[in-house]
């Protein structure tokens, strides 16, 4: 049996990593929570344009392939990427030639390594007109990308838009303080299965937030156990795991590194012409597993040779990883199927390939999703229940280690911070919607921004220098009901999709994000409304009393 | 849509027994019967999707109802058995 005195000390820093990091944790975990339907939900929802888009003519694309090979240089075709016009990435089909040693005629210093270059071609997918083309690096060719408030919310839980190394070290510091938290949890409640079913909310408000912080951390322990971890790995190995393995085995050579294991290796090409067969492979990869959600891009190595091989991801599927279908590019016939790590010897490979599905929850369509994001949510509450128990047991102990008002500055900061970036985060639907259709801009991202930050900033504020706590609260929870039940007004307005059409246009998604919203915005009303009639009553008899009391 | 309701029914049974006035419950007979309702659920989960996704869509619905039935208000009445 653990001594009490150690089980004291782990209590003691499982509080303090919790008020230290909790605020942070509520906003990665329910920016999460929100991302998890970042694509396609939340991009059919904020670029109507998409909700329906054509079925792709393969053969059409092959021939349309054929005709631009021409148009570029012969060192273009090295290779040939196809991106199926698609909810998750570009939205018109597109077809990309790529040199991955750049121009041969620029002579390079020593050690100087060739910027890839290339050709961008993008066709209406309805008519199979161009109607963009653009050449240059790569960088810059893959800069005309993605935007809109679904890939800002990505971004911001991926690094909390802080970049490169210091956002993705935050998340994943985040993660492994997390895991912290659970594993001295586990130490500290003890009584972990007896305890499945305790909920007393009929007590007291501090017994009440014992129990849910219990019930939602002990039920939700694998999935947050996984989260953590999953969330730590993804944070850390692009700034510290990758460089660290390529100083040991590459030379420093990160980009090397990831290639050996990762990239297909590149066919020996035998100048050998010979077509490839692009309309093939994409209907073959279509059919793969009926059950599969998406074809990704289909890429061609050697375009036209004999040696030509072909590769697309197949995502969904009966296995939970994404796996990368390899063609031979002459004959169209499927070489082999695994995962994106399948080259990797023993266990590391499928568990590499794990991490990513299990983190972000697509590899079971909306039913996943839908747990996932619910139990985010949970993932979210965690830190914060346990934020409002350390202050509450703070304000009811005879003892306390701080001052009254340090408690109730404390608590504002977290009803403000949380609750700023909860309406921040939905005030992000109107907003896209809004930008885009209203003025026309197609660029959202960066304008997003300009809302985001400051909303969140002044609700945060406002919570601080609010008079009442209470009234604080209230009027966040009527702010927040009120951007959710916007939603539904603002999509029927500016794109015509509704409940009594949906059957005709089969906007499905984006209906059924507005009556999830706006179910969501009523319950909080009715939530906040009960609170504020309690609250209420409460007050009543705490004046009431004294007075019996006198009389008496 | 007909496996995923006989799923979920099977892991609320399966829970809703295991629960017995907010402890888990000392009765063998309902261990019993429990464990032999989420066995049940967790072989129909990955026949219908897949080993490996079965097993990771089972563990998250039992997470995600778990944490709903434990947190529902009618199960502050006393269970009666």
């Amino acid at each position: 049996m653990m001594k009490s005195k150690t089980i004291k000390k782990l209590y003691t820093l499982h509080s303090w990593v919790g008020i230290v990091t909790g605020i942070l944790l509520f906003v990665i975990a329910f920016t999460g929570a929100v991302s998890v339907f970042s694509k396609p939900e939340l991009r059919l929802w904020g670029n109507p344009e998409v909700r329906s888009l054509p079925d792709l003519n393969y053969q059409k694309v092959e021939d349309l392939v054929a005709e631009y090979a021409k148009k570029v240089p012969d060192h273009y075709r090295e290779e040939v990427m196809i991106f199926p016009p698609s909810v998750n990435s570009y939205t018109n089909l597109t077809i990309i030639f790529e040199s991955h040693h750049g121009d041969p005629n620029v002579e390079l210093k020593e050690g100087q390594r060739p910027t890839p270059i290339g050709a961008m071609y993008q066709f209406d997918p309805h008519t199979y007109e161009l109607v963009f083309e653009k050449q240059g690096t790569m960088d810059e060719i893959f800069n005309t990308g993605a935007s809109g408030f679904a890939y800002f919310l990505v971004s911001f839980h991926a690094d909390l838009h802080l970049g490169r190394p210091i956002g993705l070290l935050t998340t994943g510091v985040l993660g492994l303080t997390m895991m912290l938290s659970i594993v001295t949890g586990i130490f500290i409640h003890r009584k972990i299965l007896g305890q499945l079913f305790t909920f007393r909310p009929q007590k007291t408000f501090s017994l009440m937030l014992t129990d849910s912080h219990k019930v939602i951390g002990v039920w939700g322990l694998l999935f947050n156990s996984v989260i953590a971890f999953t969330g730590a790995f993804l944070g850390l190995a692009i700034v510290v795991l990758v460089p660290a393995a390529a100083f040991v085995s590459f030379g420093g050579d990160q980009e090397k590194l990831i290639e050996t294991f990762t990239a297909v290796p590149e066919p020996v090409i035998q100048h050998v012409e010979q077509p490839t067969q692009i309309a093939k492979i994409l209907e073959h990869a279509n059919l793969i597993d009926p059950d599969a959600m998406e074809i990704g891009t289909l890429t061609v190595l050697g375009y036209n040779d004999a040696s030509a091989i072909a590769f697309t991801n197949v995502i969904g599927g009966e296995s939970v990883a994404t796996q990368l279908a390899v063609y031979q590019g002459s004959t169209g016939e499927l070489k082999e199927i695994n995962g994106n790590f399948g080259r990797l010897e023993g266990a590391s490979g499928p568990v590499l390939d794990l991490l990513f599905p299990l983190h972000f929850g697509n590899f079971g369509g909306i039913l996943v999703k839908v747990i996932w994001g619910v139990l985010g949510i949970g993932t979210a509450l965690l830190p914060l229940t346990g934020m409002m128990l350390w202050i509450e047991r703070g304000l009811n102990s005879n003892s306390p280690k701080y001052s009254e008002r340090t408690y109730q500055r404390f608590s504002k900061l977290v009803l403000g911070s949380c609750g700023g970036i909860v309406i921040a985060v939905f005030a992000l639907f109107p907003a896209q919607m809004i930008i885009k259709q209203g003025f026309g801009i197609e660029n959202v991202t960066p304008i997003l921004g300009y809302i985001f930050y400051p909303l969140w900033l002044v609700i945060t504020v406002a919570a601080m220098i609010w008079p009442s706590e209470k009234s604080a609260r209230s009027a966040i929870f009527y702010l927040c009901a009120a951007v959710m039940l916007s939603i539904m007004p603002i999509n029927i307005f500016y794109t015509g999709s509704h409940v009594f059409n949906v059957i005709n246009n089969g906007h499905y998604v984006s209906v059924g994000i507005d009556l999830v919203m706006t179910a969501l915005g009523i319950y909080l009303l009715h939530l906040t409304n009960k609170m504020q009639t309690t609250s209420d009553d409460q007050t009543q008899n705490s004046q009431l009393n004294p007075q019996l009391q006198g009389g008496a | 849509m007909l496996v995923f309701t006989l799923l979920t029914l099977l892991i609320v049974l399966g829970l809703l027994v295991l629960n017995f006035n907010g402890a888990l419950t000392a009765d063998p007979k309902f261990q019993i019967l429990s464990t032999v309702l989420l066995i049940v659920g967790a072989v129909l989960c990955c026949q219908q999707y897949g080993v490996l996704r079965g097993s990771f869509i089972f563990l998250g619905m039992v997470t995600l109802v778990g944490t709903v039935l434990a947190l529902l208000p009618w199960q502050f009445k006393q269970i009666k058995r």
